[in-house]
């Protein structure tokens, strides 16, 4: 009865939001920015219609799964790095200054070198996704005595 | 492995931020960006909330399901979290 009652709570925002917005739309308030519902009872075919957010879906997804995976692997193998001193005073500064750089002052430089379209888009979501892992505090940590109990509780699952 | 699980989690959300405003600026011709700057183009707010508010439930269902798998399946031996 509780775990009903919480399921119920947690739907009642946006429930009353989108009531609301259909209420407001049925009455004519605004019809600009208030006839929502109209997309989605009346399926249009144009660029505006429920397809083209099904294809722009479909494409959005695929640039992130590009972009993510390929950062996600090459970010743990740099962070795994991270642990040499080394490689920490060599790479650290460039990396540390490269990552303050927000993703959007990117943009127009990446248009004029990969151009408009997915490779470029591909691209920023790497340079958002990459810099995250340089996380030296988990493979430094200091809970890991042996080398060998450090590398197995770096890749524990 | 769990810093690397929280690595991961943040840059997912990042992922979608960036995609997102790449998209908008670049005017790509093809994403959700792309669909919410049109439809502002054109007047037609029901489409752009509509991109909103698919693009928010996206981000939520990766993050649920990066979260199921990866927190409460693979890394269940993690001490001090209350579950």
């Amino acid at each position: 009865m509780i775990k009903m009652r919480k399921e119920v709570i947690k739907f009642a925002l946006p429930l009353f939001f989108f009531s609301f917005w259909a209420i407001m739309s049925l009455k004519g308030f605004k019809p600009s920015l208030f006839n929502v519902l109209l997309v989605l009872v009346h399926p249009t075919k144009d660029i505006f219609g429920i397809g083209s957010l099904v294809t722009c879906m479909v494409v959005s997804l695929k640039e992130i799964g590009i972009g993510y995976s390929v950062a996600a692997f090459a970010g743990v193998i740099i962070g795994i790095l991270f642990y040499y001193k080394t490689f920490d005073d060599f790479f650290g500064s460039t990396i540390n200054t490269l990552r303050h750089i927000p993703d959007i002052a990117w943009i127009p430089l990446l248009l004029v070198w990969a151009g408009i379209g997915i490779k470029s888009i591909v691209t920023v979501i790497f340079l958002e996704s990459f810099f995250p892992y340089r996380d030296k505090y988990g493979v430094r940590s200091k809970e890991y005595t042996t080398a060998l109990d450090r590398i197995w509780q770096v890749f524990r699952c | 492995m769990p810093h690397i699980g929280a690595g991961m989690r943040i840059s997912l959300g990042l992922a979608f931020i960036s995609m997102t405003e790449a998209e908008m600026i670049m005017y790509a011709g093809q994403g959700l960006g792309y669909l919410i700057m049109l439809s502002w183009r054109a007047q037609r707010f029901e489409v752009l909330l509509a991109a909103i508010v698919l693009i928010g439930i996206l981000n939520l269902t990766f993050d649920r399901v990066f979260r199921y798998f990866v927190e409460e399946k693979l890394l269940k031996w993690e001490k001090g979290i209350v579950k």
